[in-house]
């Protein structure tokens, strides 16, 4: 991994975070993720998700565990809807923010309830929408970046 | 990937997970770990959004006024006349306060330590289940878990968590968060609860004949061992009957409002009990003056000798 690409990673994580600092309740450290997986590197796989399911848990007020199980349902949604579309189209990601925004619902339900906290379910519900909407937009922000990063990293190695 | 295979790596999935969760409820280890490793980090990214903001708006804010320091100089100075003026007044009422209590055998309120600290971001990130702001305080400057946080209108809450120099605290509007109050007239205890976001809180466990009046403030009784004695908390709103607690009892179903303006919240204080302390009820706090922020004053020279 080199420094360029882990300095990509860090700027994203702090761009990610000033985000969610501004729409509570939205995670913006996702479609990142989604680009790692795309990426198919797995040691940067597990760093960028370790890292990220670090920062959400980190910043969250539940017990640990939501975001790592939403992340894990992720990994497994992409490999098995890389069986059935191309993994790396934007109506790819549309449709895989739309089904995680589903299960970062049916997660935090279970996981409220785990840990016997109120929830309100309209409040739960307008933040999943805004993120199965955001989600493909910022990741294709994210792409067009990290392309162009990576590709200036290779101009330099040659 | 075949049906099976991915059923059984959801299930095996799942079943880690709650491995990891269950552990992580008995130890509180991943917790520990994300506090001092995901909640430092973001706040170390929001100090700096905060010390950005605080030069910015501080250089056009600078800009903005001189252009009526003046004006502004001229009135502050008779403002200060005329509060010099209460002062000294109010120095001699102070000095009859302390000799009622010694006469009353009342001690001062134990000197709690109180600690300014700044409130960096609200509730962030897809784990945000509770009404919570993320504090520039951590454990490294006092802010441990239940430390009582208040500002300079009233109770604002209790830290959650706490990483090394970032705290995340949980606010009274919170429907989890629970202070033993009593109310400043009546002297009735209860249990003040919170509703939820924009809604009022509650007060629950007050029998149905108690004297309770609508407009009446609501202070920190001190039982709960987290805050100390006489801190204002909320003002009663509504009253009605017919309430029942699950045992059956008939109580009095009450709202109340904040005193803190939570969208407003800028610093707050974090709140100590002194290490000589030992219950809270040796940690009464009799008027709203402060006092739970300094050590209590001298009685004025004057005073003393007249005595």
């Amino acid at each position: 991994m080199s420094w360029i690409n882990v300095g990509w990673w860090l700027c994203y994580a702090f761009a990610g975070i000033t985000l969610q600092a501004l729409m509570p309740g939205l995670d913006f450290l996702l479609p990142g993720f989604i680009l790692a997986l795309q990426e198919r590197r797995y040691p940067q796989i597990l760093a960028v998700g370790a890292c990220f399911v670090l920062l959400q848990e980190g910043m969250g007020s539940m017990a640990f565990g939501g975001t790592l199980l939403w992340y894990a349902l992720a990994a497994i949604a992409f490999h098995v809807g890389c069986g059935l579309l191309q993994g790396t189209g934007f109506l790819f990601v549309t449709l895989f923010g739309i089904l995680l925004s589903c299960a970062h619902y049916v997660v935090f339900a279970l996981l409220t309830t785990l840990q016997d906290i109120p929830w309100e379910p309209s409040l739960l519900f307008d933040e999943c929408v805004f993120q199965a909407l955001f989600t493909p937009w910022v990741w294709v922000v994210a792409a067009v970046l990290r392309r162009r990063a990576l590709h200036e990293d290779r101009n330099q190695q040659r | 990937m075949l049906p099976r295979r991915v059923i059984l790596l959801i299930i095996c999935t799942l079943l880690l997970f709650l491995g990891i969760y269950t552990w992580n409820q008995r130890t509180g280890q991943w917790d520990r770990l994300c506090a001092a490793v995901g909640l430092e980090f973001t706040g170390g990214i929001m100090r700096g959004f905060a010390t950005v903001e605080d030069n910015v708006l501080g250089a056009w804010h600078n800009y903005v006024d001189l252009r009526h320091v003046r004006e502004e100089n001229k009135e502050l100075k008779e403002r200060l006349r005329i509060l010099e003026q209460r002062l000294a007044g109010t120095r001699e009422g102070m000095a009859e306060l302390e000799r009622l209590r010694r006469l009353m055998h009342l001690e001062y309120p134990a000197s709690w330590q109180a600690r300014a600290s700044r409130v960096l971001a609200w509730r962030m990130g897809p784990n945000a289940a509770l009404a919570t702001v993320m504090l520039s305080s951590g454990y490294m400057n006092g802010a441990s878990p239940g430390t009582p946080v208040t500002s300079w209108e009233g109770v604002v809450g209790r830290i959650l968590k706490a990483g090394p120099s970032t705290s995340v605290a949980l606010l009274l509007t919170d429907t989890g968060s629970r202070v033993a109050v009593i109310t400043s007239e009546g002297r009735v205890q209860g249990i003040l609860a919170g509703g939820g976001p924009g809604l009022p809180l509650e007060l629950r466990f007050v029998r149905q004949n108690a004297p309770v009046r609508v407009g009446e403030l609501l202070v920190t009784s001190g039982v709960d061992s987290c805050f100390p004695k006489g801190i204002p908390v909320a003002r009663v709103t509504a009253i009605s009957t017919g309430g029942a607690s699950r045992s059956g009892a008939s109580v009095l179903e009450i709202q109340a409002e904040p005193l803190v303006d939570f969208h407003r919240l800028e610093e707050v204080f974090l709140l100590q009990r002194p290490a000589d302390s030992i219950t809270p009820e040796s940690d009464a706090v009799y008027t709203r003056r402060t006092p739970l922020l300094e050590k209590p004053e001298e009685p004025a020279p004057e005073a003393e000798a007249r005595r």
